[in-house]
């Protein structure tokens, strides 16, 4: 496996790190750190930083008896949560997906209902909770294909995890993350060879330069 | 006395707060010992209900919360290990996981260290109980020489569960801003700890 080149930025790594992150952007990080032991570390860095805070916290006193309560129930037989479903992880390595994607699907990437956006390309658009009007989904698109020029009001992060795309005069490879912000126009193509896929979160809605692709923009939900 | 200091010297523990609960938790760990769990708890529970408390939670819930975590904490203890976090830290994630679930109602992704899709891990170097008791003494540190602004979202974040454009509109700052004052931080913080990568 290649180390990643391409990092979410340090602000995504600590905002995981201190959980305020949205379903879609956590979703986003953890894939990424399946790849990526450097940003692994960072994370485990910026949880130092909870951990003392939370050690710096002043003692708010427990209510009397809440020791006594949970030493009763140390015994109650429960399965400890530590081993992740089997089916699942052998789902995630046959698929060549990050774990993390996979246990969020629940299964396979066939099990999802494509919508095909011609020429190939098919997107789905992924159900996940927030408080910030962040957008995920799921994007393939066979090779060559020069994906619609589009910009963004806020913020777009592309996780490449099968094939390559080129943007620009760089290349992303699986674990690779494209992040692009404020108004830069920008139209990816799919490296040749193999079926480029990729997970995307948006934090606005997409403007696509595209006339095809603005009237597809209601029937994907961009 | 304060519930903090019981049982210091009892079980022959070390002084140091950080070394002596990540002793405890090994413990609870390896030998199911109750004794010191109730200590973690005695450590731990007050901190956490200020931190529930301070993440949103009313004083009803955090205590349901914390007999949560601490059950969690129990039944995970054997998958601590003082090389790779201290205590605090390790308790740390599992609170900030299960209040995301319980008080956002939003799923947690995380990775798998065992996913046989994970890239090469970053070897920890040298001795790394001392170098996690020497990283928390000079995160410390760090953290007070801060500038009050980078102190200010840094607790945000992690102590407020605020969102980068809840702190950009509660500080009436453009959301850049508040992006770029976390990654200074960040890496300010790292250059204390030595990691210049
Ligand atoms: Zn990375």
């Amino acid at each position: 496996m290649v180390k990643p080149r391409h990092h979410p930025g340090d602000e995504w790594l600590v905002s995981y790190a201190a959980g305020t992150l949205d379903e879609a952007y956590s979703l986003l990080v953890a894939s990424h750190l399946t790849y990526c032991g450097v940003c692994r570390e960072k994370v485990r860095a910026a949880e130092d930083v909870g951990g003392l805070l939370l050690e710096q916290q002043t003692p708010t006193d427990l209510d009397l008896g809440s020791l006594d309560r949970v030493l009763a129930r140390l015994d109650d037989d429960v399965a400890v949560p530590a081993v992740r479903d089997i089916r699942i992880q052998t789902e995630a390595e046959r698929a060549h997906l990050p774990l993390p994607l996979v246990e969020f699907i629940g299964g396979d990437l066939n099990s999802l209902s494509w919508r095909s956006l011609g020429r190939g390309v098919k997107a789905v658009r992924l159900d996940a909770h927030g408080r910030e009007d962040s957008r995920l989904w799921l994007l393939r698109a066979p090779p060559g294909m020069r994906l619609a020029e589009h910009s963004h009001r806020g913020t777009e992060l592309v996780l490449v995890m099968h094939g390559c795309l080129h943007d620009g005069s760089e290349i992303f490879v699986p674990g690779d993350v494209d992040e692009k912000g404020d108004d830069h126009w920008h139209a990816p193509v799919v490296g040749d060879g193999e079926e480029c896929i990729c997970l995307v979160v948006t934090d606005a809605p997409i403007r696509f330069k595209g006339l095809v692709a603005r009237l597809l923009q209601p029937l994907i939900g961009l | 006395m304060r519930a903090d200091e019981t049982g210091k010297g009892k079980l022959d523990l070390p002084a140091d707060t950080a070394t002596r609960m990540a002793v405890l938790l090994q413990r609870v760990g390896r030998q199911r010992d109750r004794e010191a769990f109730a200590l973690l708890f005695r450590h731990f529970a007050p901190r956490l209900k200020s931190y529930l408390i301070r993440q949103g939670s009313s004083t009803e819930a955090a205590e349901e919360l914390i007999q949560d975590i601490m059950l969690l904490v129990w039944r995970k203890a054997e998958q601590y290990d003082p090389k790779r976090a201290a205590a605090s830290t390790w308790i740390y994630t599992i609170a900030r996981n299960r209040r995301i679930d319980v008080l956002r109602r939003e799923r947690r992704p995380e990775p798998e260290p065992e996913d046989p899709m994970a890239g090469p891990v970053v070897e920890a170097t040298g001795d790394a109980v001392i170098a996690f008791k020497q990283n928390r003494k000079r995160l410390m540190q760090a953290m007070t020489e801060l500038s009050e602004e980078q102190a200010l979202v840094v607790k945000m974040s992690f102590m407020e569960d605020k969102s980068h454009s809840m702190i950009a509109r509660e500080l009436d700052l453009p959301l850049g801003t508040v992006k770029s004052r976390l990654r200074l931080a960040f890496k300010r913080l790292r250059e204390v700890l030595g990691e210049g990568w």
